[in-house]
């Protein structure tokens, strides 16, 4: 146990934590995301280190797959939020206002039938998954949004649609 | 291994969709300031809280994971790694560990979290959520 869970166990006893909510004002105190990203940086800096210099000490001409995966695995999610975030920019560059996306919720934008007879639309992956979950688990509801999405004008739907703040999906094709 | 591949792929969205709801509050702050500073009335100054600074926002999110626990980000980071260790097989001491680490760490944080919930929010706002795994703690 010769690691940092004696230091992290006394969170236990004392309510001192000098990061977040609970910082104090000093002037020592660094920016969230570069402290986050300086105490990141020795984990995925070492193991990059590590994977591109042990084949050639080991006599490896090169890594298995397995432990390129795992290492891959370990690195990817760093920069992932960030590139998430610039996706979702993207796609979010006519400004009109996010909703919040709940997720307990599947129901946002009118159903895809409807919508194809208006204008070219790609319903997203996401977009499936919602309406496959909402007509398993709120059928009632399904119909009425379905009902209700026929009755509004499709400009209405535009702002709804959009509103769905989908992270991957492509919506529109214009 | 593709199962581990799983989980570990959606404890890592989940977990990145829970840390962008807590962006989310003080992104809605933020655009709530722009809106009230642009509304303000420029001859009396009245309404105009512009330049506040959405640093110390704090809400209660809602969403997902939130209607149940305080720390979802901090579950579904576990989620995350256990699926690592699954990727790795049960045998992988460094996957294990580092598993056991953060739960070492994020546990107290996240109780100690609630703590600091009920006292900023008071014990009804807070309600019947757990610190970070629902039902239990």
């Amino acid at each position: 146990m010769a690691d940092g869970k004696q230091f992290a166990t006394v969170q236990w006893v004392t309510s001192w934590y000098g990061a977040g909510k609970t910082s104090a004002d000093s002037r020592f105190n660094i920016p969230g995301k570069i402290a986050w990203l300086t105490m990141e940086a020795p984990g995925f800096c070492t193991l990059l280190y590590i994977m591109n210099t042990l084949p050639a000490e080991t006599g490896l001409a090169s890594l298995p797959l397995e432990n390129k995966i795992m290492g891959s695995l370990f690195v990817c999610p760093i920069p992932l939020p960030r590139i998430c975030k610039l996706i979702r920019s993207a796609g979010n560059s006519l400004h009109l206002p996010r909703n919040h996306v709940s997720l307990p919720q599947p129901l946002h934008g009118p159903h895809p039938s409807f919508r194809l007879a208006r204008r070219p639309h790609i319903p997203s992956l996401q977009w499936h998954l919602h309406w496959l979950l909402a007509r398993r688990l709120r059928p009632h509801h399904a119909r009425r949004m379905a009902e209700r999405s026929k009755l509004q004008s499709w400009r209405t739907h535009d702002a709804r649609h959009y509103d769905l703040g989908s992270w991957f999906g492509r919506k529109y094709l214009a | 291994m593709m199962l581990g591949i799983m989980i570990w792929a959606l404890g890592l969205g989940a977990n990145i969709w829970h840390d962008d709801e807590l962006r989310e509050i003080r992104r809605a702050a933020a655009r709530n300031q722009k809106k009230q500073a642009a509304e303000a009335d420029p001859s009396t100054g009245k309404g105009k809280s512009g330049g506040k600074g959405v640093e110390k926002v704090y809400m209660i999110p809602q969403n997902g994971f939130f209607t149940w626990i305080l720390y979802p980000h901090y579950l579904c980071e576990w989620i995350e790694w256990a699926g690592f260790w699954m990727v790795g097989g049960w045998n992988c001491v460094p996957a294990r560990n580092f598993l056991v680490n953060e739960i070492f760490a994020m546990l107290p944080r996240a109780v100690a979290g609630k703590k600091w919930y009920i006292d900023k929010f008071g014990k009804e706002k807070v309600g019947s959520r757990k610190a970070v795994i629902p039902g239990v703690l």
